[in-house]
């Protein structure tokens, strides 16, 4: 039995999506996962909504909920969703029980719950406040937490500088990944975001699955493996044992902004090899700062900034913390004509440069064969500092 | 004579005998062209001479830890092309052209032509100064 979407079907809402990836118009089959989501985020407000409208009520049914793909606008990049009146079933019961409903409170609840979503996210406000406050009766609160891990799937396939934006009624407002955690960092304290972690494993147990990972600045993380996920993957629990260096991929559990749990996806091991440097510098880094700190101005035939002490006693400072935490082997060390420090290595694979400044430090990652570069900065400070010293341990094993 | 590019490195891009990639980089006043000398032209120890006999604004006397050299198949391989651009101090000027680039890509394709460099080893070093009263 065929069903058709009206010629003229009532516009639901619009997704726009936004971002470099969609500037030559043509909409990515990963990101249709959003459609799902937010389908999945409208059942939710909707079942929140009932409940604050009914708080006696322990329970909600609701009508079958057919959004469909009604247009697509804006080149490819704005899919235009229906809402459709329910499937009779095929013994034609369930359009009896639906019919009547359907027309009146259930499309309007729908639709409410489309309108209030917009507020939330545009204020973060609105009904997940109902859910969250003191003495709000339990369904209440069950449908906002639905509501939170609806926002929490909500923009997963969105990169940092990509948005959705949300058109009802020619209003627009536009959701980021980031606002969906911060929803959820408000109302419950703590939120799930893609995260790669590494580190060396603590506490493997095969029999529940898990593990923990003591990364390089110190903190503790928990990996759950689904098992699963070894049948699919090439590893076995087996191969994660205690102090083996491994990679993690997959959903983070942070709360009150600190990593708490990682439900893995990807698990690589890190070989422990040596650092396979093609050449190493014989004079210590103190002796190679010295001689920095002996450039005044002009030092290249009258031109280049001579490194201020500041610079060089920073540098020291972050090759001391590399040398100690990663076991970053020693530097080359040059002068720029800025005034930066500026540390070479060649590993096997690839030339890595760290120049560093006042306050941040620059890393240059450069394929010798192939045309793969990877840029970073980070401020010197501990967090940063570990981003650029797990980069920097890839990149000096040829492990890219 | 050969195919080769020399370039003259300062004492201050040098450490343990290796030089830094930013000698295979133009610098900021260089308009996105290093300067070379033609192999074809003068030889590495020629080179090294010549750049050392020139002055700068201030009237000092140009520096140089010794000729660094690439081929001219190095550069055509990372897709920098390379123009005669003969001086009145110097007819065996010529230029490896980083025009375009990205500044990530300016690295890459100096740390690639390092690479060569330092496989080849110096081509000319000046002898070690005398120690003093020797």
């Amino acid at each position: 039995m065929s069903r058709d979407v009206p010629s003229d079907p009532e516009v639901f809402a619009a997704l726009r999506f936004i971002g470099r990836r969609f500037e030559d118009h043509l909409l990515r089959v990963e990101v249709m996962s959003e459609l799902v989501a937010y389908r999945e985020l409208v059942l939710w407000a909707s079942r929140l909504l009932f409940f604050i409208d009914n708080p006696k009520r322990q329970r909600v049914r609701l009508a079958p909920f057919d959004l469909v793909l009604a247009d697509v606008k804006e080149g490819s990049t704005m899919p235009v969703l229906a809402l459709v009146e329910p499937p009779p079933a095929l013994d034609g019961r369930q359009a009896t029980l639906f019919a009547d409903e359907w027309q009146t409170e259930q499309k309007q609840l729908f639709q409410r719950a489309r309108d209030e979503l917009m507020q939330v996210v545009q204020s973060g406000k609105g009904m997940l406040e109902h859910a969250f406050k003191d003495g709000a009766p339990e369904p209440q609160h069950s449908a906002g937490l639905g509501l939170l891990q609806g926002f929490q799937n909500f923009g997963r396939s969105l990169l940092d500088d990509e948005a959705i934006g949300l058109n009802v009624a020619k209003s627009e407002v536009q959701y980021t990944a980031q606002k969906g955690r911060r929803l959820a960092e408000r109302y419950v304290g703590e939120y799930e975001k893609p995260t790669t972690i590494r580190g060396s494993v603590r506490a493997a147990n095969r029999d529940t699955s898990t593990f923990q990972v003591k990364r390089a600045d110190g903190s503790v993380a928990s990996v759950f493996v689904p098992p699963l996920f070894f049948r699919v993957g090439a590893r076995t629990m087996t191969e994660i044992a205690d102090e083996q260096s491994v990679e993690v991929e997959g959903l983070g559990l942070f709360k009150n902004g600190q990593l708490r749990r990682v439900q893995a996806e990807r698990v690589s091991l890190i070989p422990d090899t040596a650092f396979a440097l093609r050449e190493t510098p014989t004079t210590p880094v103190v002796e190679q700062l010295r001689d920095l700190r002996a450039l005044k101005d002009g030092w290249h035939d009258g031109e280049g900034v001579a490194p201020k002490p500041e610079v060089i006693d920073g540098a020291a400072d972050v090759l001391s913390f590399l040398e100690e935490t990663f076991s970053v082997p020693l530097p080359f060390l040059y002068p720029t004509f800025d005034g930066a420090v500026r540390a070479e290595w060649s590993g096997p694979a690839w030339h890595v440069v760290l120049e560093m400044r006042d306050k941040d430090a620059h890393l240059i990652a450069t394929a010798f064969t192939g045309p793969q570069t990877f840029e970073r900065t980070e401020s010197i400070d501990k967090a940063g500092l570990v981003k650029l010293g797990e980069e920097l341990v890839i990149y000096l094993r040829g492990m890219q | 004579m050969t195919d080769l590019l020399h370039r003259q490195v300062h004492p201050s891009f040098v450490r343990d005998g290796r030089p830094t990639s930013q000698a295979y980089r133009p610098t900021p006043k260089d308009d996105s062209r290093l300067s070379v000398s033609c192999g074809r032209k003068v030889d590495a120890r020629a080179a090294y001479e010549r750049h050392i006999a020139l002055k700068n604004a201030r009237g000092d006397a140009l520096r140089s830890a010794g000729t660094s050299s690439v081929s001219r198949e190095e550069c055509a391989k990372e897709e920098l092309p390379v123009a005669d651009a003969p001086t009145d101090a110097n007819d065996a000027h010529v230029v490896i052209v980083f025009a375009g680039l990205s500044h990530t890509k300016v690295e890459q394709r100096a740390a690639n032509l390092l690479r060569a460099a330092l496989d080849r080893g110096w081509t000319f070093q000046p002898a070690p100064a005398a120690p003093a009263g020797a």
